[in-house]
């Protein structure tokens, strides 16, 4: 894994902007407040008044400035338009591991990113709130196995007790940044093999991504 | 790859199938099968105008949160500076000069457009019935090309407007895709979406007339066109 660390004095090598997405409650704002500046804020009002929060590290010897968004509970009201995703180079996709229906979303929230995003864009899902463990209403392997036949990355977090918070953004970062600067992004132009589905089909991403240093889409241990 | 749990009502007027509610089914499934003999035994009425949902039968689950005007989406904390700022920036350029107190968006489709490398833009308007006489288009076969969406939105936020399209040869269903366009704000200025790179088949059996519909739906599943049109594919594109 590269080395992180901020680095105020540099200069920006590269911004990149990561939207925020789910059901809201998910703990979306948490997530990032953990990540920009390690914390957790108990008093969990829906989110107001935040536009996007940034952190700025370095990877591979290079000064990356993340720009995170938060949909400031506007989710609620249908309000998070095309506007959101413009420019948006990763997503995190969070669920409530207590809340099977916020899983149950992630289906539409993914295609809704899919239809606005760069089509390169690196995507985590995220499955929140592992401190609750004991109220678990989505199977660790149910997600795994959503976010592998969509070639998502996956990890399980928490933001109350911060496990996994930062691996999981840094894994996004890390992998935005693989990109970036390698354009070795593979656009699988073939159909499926099933045939029938090739004439008027999306085309898939494949994300050469597999082999990373970071644990990649494996990485969901809760310990 | 829908998740949505529930049993789902698709609306099915002339053929009561109660074999439709089976949760998460893949694209082989027996109840996808029925829905989709049900959708081709339609297909040649004339009259079937964006009246039934049969081949929706996936998202009819999802409740996304209550619906506002954008009146009151402007009204809520408006005290709030930042969330106001916010707010301006997840609208976008919200066309101010209606500004809605209608609930529903409205939705027009104005063109599609089918886009080839080296090649003229296929414009193609959408008839005021939404159904095209004749050849709408001809294709080359084995030919790379983007479909190009251009749409107003009026009135309100279109929350998930996704795009499906069934096609049949010989009024045998050949393909079903379907993509979410995604969400939109108001505005004056007009949407372009395009849509990932596709390649038309190729070969003795892929050449040929297609029928196919078009529809565009939203979260809640209104449908604001439906089209159902013909097209070719041949040996070569039609000459200029």
């Amino acid at each position: 894994m590269s080395k992180f660390q901020s680095n105020f004095n540099q200069k920006i090598d590269y911004v990149f902007k990561v939207v925020l997405i789910g059901d809201s409650a998910v703990g979306k704002s948490q997530l990032l407040a953990r990540f920009s500046r390690n914390e957790f804020s108990i008093e969990s009002k829906a989110t107001i008044g935040v536009e996007f929060q940034t952190r700025t590290l370095e990877i591979d010897r290079k000064t990356i400035k993340a720009q995170i968004w938060d949909t400031a509970g506007q989710e609620r009201y249908r309000a998070v338009t095309s506007a959101y995703y413009r420019g948006a180079v990763g997503a995190m996709l969070v669920y409530d591991i207590t809340k099977r229906q916020s899983f149950d979303h992630v289906a539409r929230w993914l295609e809704e990113l899919r239809g606005h995003a760069d089509k390169n864009i690196v995507i985590m899902l995220i499955g929140n709130k592992t401190d609750l463990g004991t109220l678990r209403a989505v199977p660790t392997e149910d997600a795994k196995e959503f976010a592998q036949r969509e070639n998502l990355f996956f990890m399980e977090t928490s933001a109350l007790d911060s496990n996994n918070v930062e691996p999981s953004f840094l894994t996004v970062l890390t992998e935005i940044y693989r990109i970036v600067s390698k354009k070795n992004l593979v656009a699988n132009e073939e159909g499926e093999s099933g045939g029938d589905s090739s004439l008027l089909q999306g085309t898939k991403i494949v994300v050469a991504g597999e082999e990373t240093e970071s644990k990649g889409k494996g990485c969901c241990g809760t310990s | 790859m829908s998740l949505v749990s529930g049993a789902r009502d698709m609306g099915f007027d002339d053929n009561n199938n109660n074999k439709n509610n089976k949760d998460g089914d893949d694209e082989n499934s027996s109840s996808r099968t029925r829905a989709d003999d049900d959708a081709l035994s339609r297909q040649m009425s004339e009259s079937s105008l964006c009246a039934t949902e049969e081949e929706e039968d996936d998202d009819s689950k999802l409740q996304l949160g209550p619906q506002y005007t954008i009146k009151e989406h402007l009204e809520k904390d408006k005290d709030d500076e930042s969330l106001r700022k916010w707010k301006e920036q997840l609208l976008g350029s919200v066309d101010v000069t209606n500004i809605g107190e209608t609930l529903d968006p409205e939705v027009r489709i104005d063109s599609l457009a089918i886009i080839s490398p080296g090649r003229p833009d296929i414009v193609l308007l959408v008839p005021e019935n939404g159904n095209p006489k004749g050849m709408w288009f001809t294709l080359k076969e084995g030919s790379k090309y983007n479909l190009k969406f251009t749409f107003h939105v009026n009135n309100n936020i279109v929350s998930g407007l996704r795009y499906t399209n069934t096609v049949w040869k010989t009024g045998v269903k050949v393909d079903r895709a379907k993509e979410m366009l995604g969400t939109f704000s108001p505005q004056l200025e007009p949407y372009n979406h395009v849509m990932p790179e596709e390649t038309t088949p190729s070969g003795m059996f892929a050449r040929g007339s297609y029928s196919a519909r078009t529809k565009f739906l939203d979260d809640d599943n209104k449908c604001y066109l439906e089209i159902n049109y013909s097209f070719d594919i041949r040996k070569e594109w039609p000459a200029l």
